[in-house]
Formats: structure tokens, C-alpha cells, sequence
């Protein structure tokens, strides 16, 4: 009795896949080597991009606001940020997934742009009011919260992961 | 209870409100847009990817060099 083609036996999925053995009892093993060591280098970049991060952070937490190195510390993210977006914009060709990602998501994005207009309304709220004390802004919650050194350093880490997630948007919708 | 007070507990009511959105959207099943999704569409365009750019680049200036 012979079984319905493609349900039994022996596999290779063209260059994807691996025999291992020989005869009629050969066994597949998929190529996950390359991915698994593909995927070991990703978590490793990524691990070490986030502990330079964070160490960077610890030492821009420690300069003044309004000093030439707290300038410094702030412009070097600023200015590769930039370098990332030009090189996106521009060098990239405008793809499938430009294509793709102009479609509507078909999502319902209301709440976000209620909750966003109901936090810049109190902001705004906020800032014509005085005194301050009574109406702080986010930037003046901002000043009292970063009088300590380890929580401005956790909102400087938290200021660059929100960027590497805004350039790493910004790149793959246009590659 | 001084308007400080009540200033401080609206501001911790808005946050709330993002990851509220934040978390609707994960229980929705697909049927809310993720935060992923809102900042898909708003990188779909060069003028508001830009506007969005320029938005981060001044919070990080304002708070930490200026």
C-alpha cells in the first residue's frame, strides 16, 4: 500500500533543509544552525548596545544642564540619530514595506490621539497658569524629579531607547 | 488638599491613561492599534516622521543639555 505522495518520506526543502544519514530511514534537519547563530549575534549586539546605553547614561546624568559637556553628551545621540534618518531617508530605495506600511492598518488609532490631545491639553492647561508650584508642567516635574542623579540617568536610557525605536520606525518603514 | 496636590494626582491620571491605552490595546485582540502601529503611521509620512524626529530631538535638548 503506498501512501499519498508528499506525506511520507524523506524532505528536502531546498536548501533549507539537511540530510543526515543515508537510505531510506534518512532523517531532516532543518538549517536552523545559521538562524540560531544569526539570532545568538543579534542578542548579543543588542545586549551590548544596551549596556553601552546605560553606561552612557550614567554619565550624562552626571553633567549640569547649561555646561558644555551635558551639551556634548546631549549632541552625540542627537547627532546620530540624524546620521541614521539621512541614511534612511536617502540611501535606502523606497520598497515593498514603504509600499506595505502606507496602507491603513485597519486598527482603530482614536484612543491614542484622544489620550495624546487630553495630555496636551492639560500641558497647555498647566503652562499658562501660574504659579508654577501649583501648576506644574512636565518640564517642571521634570526638575524636580531629576535632582536625583540615578533616576535622571533611568530617563536618559529611557530619551535613547525611544529614539531607537522612533529611527528604527523611520527606517523600516522606507527600506 | 492644595491645587499642588490635585495638579500631582491629574498627572499620574494621564499616565495612567497612556498604558491604559497601551494595555487595551494588547487585550483587544488586534482590534486597538498598538503603540507599534500608532508609530507606524505616524513614520508613514516624511513630514510627520520629521515632526516626530525634531519633537524627541527637543525634549532631549530641553531636559538634558538646556
Amino acid at each position: 500500500m503506498s501512501s499519498p505522495t508528499g506525506s511520507i518520506g524523506p524532505k528536502v526543502h531546498g536548501s533549507r533543509g539537511r540530510r543526515q544519514g543515508g537510505g531510506h530511514g534518512e532523517l531532516i534537519v532543518p538549517a536552523l544552525e545559521g538562524r540560531e547563530s544569526k539570532a545568538s549575534l543579534h542578542r548579543g549586539l543588542v545586549g551590548s548596545a544596551v549596556g553601552v546605553a546605560a553606561l552612557y547614561s550614567w554619565f550624562a546624568a552626571l553633567s549640569t544642564p547649561f555646561t558644555s559637556r551635558a551639551d556634548v553628551m546631549t549632541a552625540l545621540p542627537l547627532i546620530a540619530a540624524l546620521v541614521a534618518v539621512v541614511l534612511f531617508g536617502h540611501l535606502r530605495p523606497r520598497g515593498t514595506s514603504e509600499r506595505l506600511a502606507s496602507r491603513p492598518t485597519g486598527r482603530r488609532l482614536w484612543p491614542w490621539w484622544a489620550a495624546l490631545g487630553v495630555v496636551g491639553a492639560w500641558e497647555l492647561f498647566c503652562y499658562f497658569e501660574l504659579p508654577r508650584f501649583e501648576h506644574p508642567t512636565f518640564s517642571s516635574l521634570y526638575d524636580s524629579a531629576s535632582s536625583s542623579q540615578p533616576f535622571k540617568a533611568v530617563l536618559f536610557f529611557g530619551w535613547l531607547v525611544l529614539g531607537w525605536a522612533i529611527v528604527r520606525a523611520y527606517g523600516r518603514v522606507r527600506s | 488638599m492644595t491645587w499642588h496636590a490635585v495638579s500631582l494626582g491629574i498627572w499620574a491620571a494621564m499616565a495612567l491613561l497612556l498604558v491604559g491605552v497601551g494595555v487595551a490595546a494588547v487585550v483587544s485582540n488586534g482590534r486597538l492599534a498598538s503603540v507599534g502601529d500608532f508609530g507606524r503611521v505616524l513614520m508613514r509620512s516624511r513630514l510627520s516622521g520629521a515632526v516626530v524626529i525634531v519633537i524627541w530631538m527637543w525634549l532631549g535638548w530641553h531636559f538634558f543639555a538646556r
